[in-house]
């Protein structure tokens, strides 16, 4: 009947377990750890549970619905999925192996979105940004910034390169679309660039030794990943980030009016 | 009350599994999208039919970036960050590519011969003249890729499995066309 099939056995069964449970219940004594997980939660012993399911398998009797419900605080299904798991045997063995598979994939997964849309942490390699950020840093990096459009300039991104969407590069923002950037600061004959609708100018600190929106041109909005807000490692540089250098300031006329 | 504890207790932590393994999901394996606008006629879209196409965008594909010329993808657009454009690959970054003119006030390089540079590809709508693709603002970074469209879901009479092809006119050059133009100085190489 349709009790049956939610319960994962005769209702019948049902109606006698109750029976059977309502006199002499045996208290909790020493059990090994899992059993004593389900003895707290239904109040019997393990073994009583156990006997108790398999001699009422059989059993006719008629509804009785939420009367079990109310004494094991849940359904039968989850108390006979229980024993099965809890129980030894090679049937046992695979329940538990697929619990631990499951809670691997649902851990893995909230890592997974925390990684992608919360914060991140980086290790950083490579010169263009030193003095800031040397090779073998560690930094942790927040996604909502650059997904909420807050980005500003002198602030360091990772972002995806455009030269190879395999790798990431971390430089700063030195102009957002709609400013004009200044391409070779220390020149004497200064050359500007607008940056474009849905782009960014990316900038090094190290600004001798970057290869950066000077060499490769704006880069688009959507490849940049996430701010750094902290360097973590070395643990006598850790903190917040410097401020862009000297020479940098030369790069956005704003960047100067802003005082950064 | 006890009933309706113990069903926001199960709904809460359904939702906590549910909530971060869907969207895992989708970022991992793939999600179905309605195709909108005309810039893919007539392959996605077609003028005939009233109601749009349903696509099915696969993200495991291009986990690595690896795009093949004829792909459909889905690409993040260069000037609109939040928009996803859909639009056909036809270079990939090496290739010499013939920039069709189709719009006043487009970027215009010096000559028809663009040279895709490293890391990015060409791509075009195939309603040619109604779309907003490379020819307007040059090639993209392969980076903006995002998914690549594998088969038309919906209307079910449009049921197929999308292959990669490039329309008979457009696609990248051969190498004695290019060695050709490039002796003639012309062929465009981005700067990068």
């Amino acid at each position: 009947m349709g009790d049956g099939d939610r319960y994962g056995c005769p209702i019948a069964t049902l109606q006698s377990d109750i029976r059977m449970f309502s006199g002499g219940e045996q208290p909790c004594g020493r059990l090994l750890p899992w059993s004593a997980m389900l003895c707290n939660r239904y109040g019997y012993q393990i073994a009583t549970l156990q006997s108790d399911i398999r001699m009422f398998w059989r059993t006719a009797g008629s509804r009785v619905e939420g009367c079990c419900r109310d004494r094991y605080g849940c359904q039968i299904a989850t108390l006979q999925s229980d024993i099965r798991m809890f129980s030894g045997g090679l049937r046992a063995a695979v329940w538990k192996a697929a619990a631990v598979v499951g809670y691997a994939v649902q851990y893995g997964c909230i890592a997974h979105c925390t990684l992608e849309y919360a914060a991140d942490f980086i290790v950083c390699s490579g010169p263009s940004m030193e003095p800031t950020i040397h090779t073998q840093d560690v930094l942790i990096t927040e996604k909502f910034s650059v997904m909420m459009k807050t980005v500003n300039v002198g602030d360091v991104v990772i972002a995806r390169s455009p030269t190879n969407p395999n790798i990431f590069i971390c430089k700063r923002v030195a102009g957002l679309e709609g400013d004009k950037v200044c391409l070779n600061p220390g020149s004497f004959i200064k050359k500007y660039r607008w940056v474009p609708r849905g782009h960014v100018w990316l900038v090094g600190d190290n600004m001798g030794n970057s290869s950066d929106s000077r060499v490769y041109g704006p880069v688009p909005y959507a490849l940049l990943r996430s701010k750094v807000v902290f360097k973590v490692w070395p643990p006598g540089d850790s903190g917040s980030l410097r401020g862009p250098p000297q020479e940098m300031l030369q790069v956005l006329r704003t960047m100067k009016d802003t005082g950064r | 009350m006890q009933a309706a504890r113990r069903y926001f207790k199960s709904f809460a932590s359904g939702f906590v599994v549910a909530v971060p393994v869907t969207v895992t999901f989708l970022d991992y394996v793939g999600y179905v999208a309605r195709v909108e606008g005309a810039s893919m006629q007539p392959f996605l879209n077609p003028e005939d039919r009233s109601f749009n196409d349903v696509v099915l965008l696969n993200r495991w594909s291009v986990r690595n970036f690896k795009v093949n010329r004829g792909d459909v993808v889905s690409l993040a657009s260069p000037r609109d960050p939040e928009q996803r454009i859909i639009k056909r690959v036809i270079g990939l970054e090496g290739d010499t590519v013939k920039h069709t003119f189709q719009m006043p006030g487009t970027r215009t390089y010096k000559n028809r011969y663009v040279r895709v540079p490293s890391g990015h590809c060409w791509v075009e709508g195939d309603n040619f003249g109604h779309s907003l693709d490379s020819n307007f603002f040059g090639p993209v970074s392969v980076g903006l890729v995002h998914a690549r469209a594998s088969h038309i879901l919906w209307p079910p009479q449009r049921w197929q499995r999308i292959e990669p092809s490039l329309p008979t006119d457009r696609g990248p050059l051969d190498q004695e066309t290019i060695d050709h133009l490039e002796e003639q100085g012309a062929v465009t190489i981005p700067k990068t």
